[in-house]
């Protein structure tokens, strides 16, 4: 009981202590946060796919890399000027970012998919998830 | 009674807060995904950062691509990640070290670019950025099936590669794994 | 005729040659037909062409004959022909080594009867006359720098003819090196000429004549001077005839057998210094410092040899250090401007010094390859024939007169005082008192006095065959006779005007003109008088010291041998004797000097080859396969590492645009 008191306080300082970066670079209204937060969540999910052992834990990095960069283009999708419509559909630029998105997320999935099948045929013939047994090529 | 705009001692607007909260859930999870020892509570984590990452998509304006978001990052890759978990278990995965010997290198390098970026956002004139416009629904469905429809129909074929791939690779070879 | 007749002198012992190394070792105890028949004729045509040249008769004149074969080395204006060159010098060079040369082919038939290489014998003394004959017959310098290391090479080959015997191949090792560092000076003396010629109108030269001919006319204006010519020439015939420091190849090459030694080492080989030096007198009359130095080396080679003479105990090496000492008399001769006096001492000490070898080749043959004095003895009545010739041989040496030694020593030590060279007429004197010492020392502990001959040998002691002792005789006919020969013509006893003199002038000339030379008339009882006077007696002095101390045994005189004086007076000497016994300690120096001292340069040398320069390379290429090896650790197989990598080199590329985009 303690312990889950103990770790919801301690993940409330954690959380407060974070959001401060999101308020602290302009709030929820201008693009730099965004793009802060963006390169912060891609940093950690590079030293995650870096420094990780488990394969899995590999992947899952590399999904935060990938929602970083969706961010990034949410956010300019939702800060362009209206003047950049395109001229000949007259299509709404800010449509445009979302689709981005989607088509990322669309790729992302299709790409956990088959890395996790890859995984777990390399399972099944090394016996283990971690990569460092991987090491096959080796000189 | 009406929310007064900006938080009464702070001076921080009430959309803000959330933003903050936001952005400090989506932060911390993504440090527990890649930190923490246990697999299972990893993939969790990374479930609240999706979650909360969706939350700040339709701060944005983009409240498809927050559904979405839900839908597909929650919904499927992160079970189909769970399932990869359970599948790929061995007895001694978490006596071990979490992390390799070159993680010290990684955070630097991480750190290293975070600073950089940082640099080159902050030395950027974003110009007039106050504005912010919600996306329509229909604006999204009208301009994917007019300019993107290409990119579209692709993604829906490398979805189906995708899945067969999938398939195959995860098969088991008839009569290999019934001995073990 | 000559045209074919010269060329065929050298050609018959070349078929010799060829013949017997061929089929020689299919002919066995017959192998030695065609190589004594081949030398037996060129005696023949030699002696016909030599007595042509000495008569002036046509075509020879008094310039000599020249022919030539054919061009050897067209080049431009610079051409080498190779050709024959034949005067009154060639002449009695050409008597001297064939005679010698048939009369040893024939003593080594009795001699090497017995030995399983008897053939090969015989091929390789027919290629040394081809060798010699060539040398002295040559007419340009390159010709006689091919048969001079032809010579080199035969003399390699006699010496260590039995090659199982390790002595032997030393000493012929040492024989053919100690050569060769003559030859570098004679090389660098022709190298000289060549390019003293070099300003001729007709471009330059290594023809003999022509070549001398435009040194002596032009000793001033030459880009080497000439008196380094002269040493340089010297210097190889310092090799060539073992004059001090290079002498120290001839005692030790007695190791090979005893008619090698009689005709290389005592009348042919070791001349042929004394013959180039003769040949170009007149450039040694250009630089008369040259000439005191060739004076000083050969007295005091003479002085030096005659000294270790004394002391050794093997027959064969008291000759070969009296043959030093003999070439030292006759390079001193040169050095002093008497070159008649040295080709007449050349002549009669050919014929006499072949014959005391070949007698010590006959006394080794009867004791059983004994070789040692002190086993000896007693000798006198069991090899009758052997013991008159050694003893003529002996009496010619010490300049006893009438015989050959006497007029040819007398001679050089009388120009050598007339002009102007006392001291070298005082150290003569003192070599020949020596000379008849050690001489007469040999005669007595060889065949005077009580034998002290192995007993198991003794009663087989016996003459040597006919065909040994009939060259003994042979040759004691010269040694007798051929002073008498030579100098006929002039006053009695003296070789200013004589024979040999009338022949050798023509030759001479040009030199003894540069000299100054003014041959004075002879006063018997003046200055040549006492002067001769004085040689016999020393001869005399030094002949009954020797009687005194080693016993007599000729006819009503007989004094016993006594050996209690002798060691009493070796006792008062010790440093010389000792000095003496140990051949003044050249080779000991030579050993350091070369082995100890040169070896451990080389040692050194082998040492920075292999460390410094192999190592250089060695250690770039393990350079090369250490980086490959530690860059491989790259190569994880890992892809974390990998993707460090990439995200390194993005963080590279991320900051770079970031700074030139500041900029």
């Amino acid at each position: 009981m303690i312990r889950v008191i103990g770790g919801t306080i301690l993940a409330s300082i954690v959380i407060v202590t974070l959001g401060l970066i999101g308020i602290a670079t302009g709030g929820s209204r201008s693009l730099s946060s965004y793009l802060t937060l963006a390169s912060i969540l891609f940093a950690i999910g590079m030293f995650g796919f870096l420094a990780r052992r488990n394969a899995i834990s590999m992947l899952m990095s590399i999904e935060l890399m990938l929602n970083a960069v969706n961010l990034v283009i949410i956010g300019f999708a939702s800060f362009l000027p209206d003047a950049s419509a395109n001229p000949q559909t007259g299509a709404n630029p800010h449509a445009s970012g979302s689709v981005i998105a989607l088509l990322v997320m669309a790729v992302a999935a299709a790409e956990a998919t088959v890395g996790l099948s890859i995984i777990l045929a390399i399972f099944r013939n090394k016996k283990t998830p971690l990569v460092d047994e991987y090491d096959a090529m080796r000189q | 009674m009406t929310l007064p705009s900006t938080v009464p001692i702070l001076g921080i607007p009430w959309a803000d807060i959330l933003f903050a909260l936001f952005a400090g859930t989506m932060l911390a999870s993504g440090l527990a995904v890649v930190v923490m020892r246990d697999i299972i509570r990893c993939g969790l984590a990374m479930m609240v950062c999706f979650g909360a990452l969706a939350g700040i998509y339709v701060m944005a304006g983009a409240p498809l691509v927050g559904a979405a978001q839900v839908l597909v990052y929650i919904g499927a890759i992160s079970v189909l990640v769970l399932f990869a978990i359970m599948l790929t278990q061995t007895k001694t995965a978490p006596t071990r070290l979490a992390f390799q010997t070159q993680a010290i290198p990684a955070a630097i390098a991480s750190v290293v670019l975070v600073v950089v970026v940082l640099l080159a956002i902050g030395s950027t004139a974003w110009g007039a950025t106050a504005d912010q416009r919600a996306t329509d629904t229909s604006a999204v469905a009208t301009v994917l099936f007019s300019d993107w429809v290409l990119p579209f129909e692709v993604v829906g074929v490398l979805l189906l590669a995708a899945v067969i791939g999938g398939v195959f690779l995860a098969k088991r070879e008839r009569g290999k794994d019934v001995l073990e | 005729m000559f045209e074919v007749l010269v060329p065929a002198i050298i050609a018959l012992p070349l078929g010799g040659f060829l013949f017997t190394a061929v089929f020689g070792r299919r002919l066995g105890k017959q192998a030695h037909l065609v190589p004594v028949g081949a030398v037996g004729i060129a005696w023949l045509i030699g002696m016909w062409v030599a007595y042509n040249a000495l008569t002036n008769a046509e075509p020879f004149g008094e310039e000599g004959f020249a022919h030539t074969l054919y061009t050897w080395i067209p080049a431009g204006t610079f051409q080498v022909d190779a050709g024959v060159f034949v005067d009154g010098l060639t002449a009695c060079l050409l008597i001297v080594v064939l005679t010698i040369g048939l009369l040893v082919h024939v003593y080594s038939i009795g001699y090497m009867g017995h030995d399983p290489g008897y053939w090969r014998f015989f091929a390789y003394l027919n290629l040394f006359m081809v060798s010699m004959l060539l040398l002295v017959l040559g007419d340009s310098f390159l010709t006689v720098f091919v048969a001079w290391e032809l010579v080199g090479l035969s003399s390699y080959l006699l010496i260590g003819f039995w090659k199982h015997k390790r002595s032997a191949a030393l000493a012929a090792k040492k024989a053919f090196i100690v050569n060769r560092v003559g030859d570098v000076g004679f090389a660098l003396g022709i190298m000289a000429v060549f390019v003293n010629t070099l300003d001729r109108p007709e471009g330059a030269t290594l023809n003999l004549r022509d070549s001398i001919a435009w040194l002596t006319e032009h000793p001033t204006e030459l880009a080497i001077p000439i008196w380094i010519v002269a040493l340089l020439i010297f210097a190889g015939a310092m090799g060539k005839s073992a004059q001090f420091p290079l002498h120290v190849w001839l005692p030790d090459a007695m190791e090979g057998p005893t008619p090698v030694s009689a005709l290389i080492h005592a009348a042919t080989m070791v001349n042929a210094g004394v013959y180039l030096v003769a040949r170009t007198s007149s450039i040694f009359a250009s630089a008369p410092d040259a000439m005191v130095v060739v004076a000083a080396i050969g007295i005091f080679t003479a002085i030096l040899a005659a000294s270790i003479a004394m002391t050794q105990t093997d027959i064969k090496r008291v000759l070969a250090y009296s043959t030093l000492s003999q070439l030292g008399y006759m390079f001193a001769s040169l050095g002093v401007g008497a070159f008649t006096a040295a080709i007449f001492h050349l002549m009669t000490h050919g014929f006499f010094k072949g014959l005391l070898f070949l007698g010590s080749g006959s006394v080794i043959h009867a004791v059983h390859e004994e070789q040692d004095m002190r086993r000896m003895g007693g000798l006198k009545d069991k090899i009758p024939q052997t013991y008159r010739t050694m003893l003529i041989g002996s009496i010619a040496i010490a300049g006893i007169p009438p015989l050959a030694g006497f007029f040819s020593k007398d001679e050089i030590l009388g120009e050598a005082f007339k002009l102007g060279f006392q001291w070298v007429w005082a150290i003569g004197i003192v070599v020949a008192v020596l000379t008849a010492f050690y001489m007469f020392r040999l005669i007595g502990l060889t065949f005077w006095g009580e034998s002290r001959v192995d007993k198991a040998v003794e009663p087989h002691v016996h003459e040597s065959p006919p065909v040994m002792t009939t060259p003994l005789w042979l040759l004691a006919i010269p040694s007798i006779f051929l002073g008498l020969v030579l100098t006929l013509g002039g006053p009695p006893l003296f070789t200013g005007t004589g024979l040999l003199a009338g022949w050798l002038h023509p030759v001479f000339e040009p030199a003894e003109e540069l000299l100054h030379h003014d041959p004075e008339a002879f006063q018997l009882f003046g200055i040549d008088g006492a002067l001769l006077l004085v040689s016999v007696a020393v001869a005399v002095i030094g002949m009954a010291a020797a009687w005194r101390l080693f016993g007599v045994n000729l006819g009503s005189l007989r004094w016993r041998p006594n050996p209690e004086r002798v060691r009493e007076l070796t006792a008062r000497m010790p440093f010389l004797y000792r000095a003496s016994l140990n051949k003044w300690w050249f080779d000991d120096l030579n050993h350091l000097l070369f082995m100890v001292i040169g070896g451990r340069i080389a040692a050194f040398l082998w040492w920075f080859d292999r460390r410094v320069v192999d190592d250089t390379v060695n250690d770039l290429a393990a350079t090369t396969v250490g980086a490959g090896k530690e860059l491989r650790r790259v190569q994880t197989g890992r892809v974390q590492n990998y993707a460090l990598g990439i995200a390194l080199g993005l963080i590279v590329m991320a900051g770079s645009f970031l700074v030139l985009a500041a900029r």
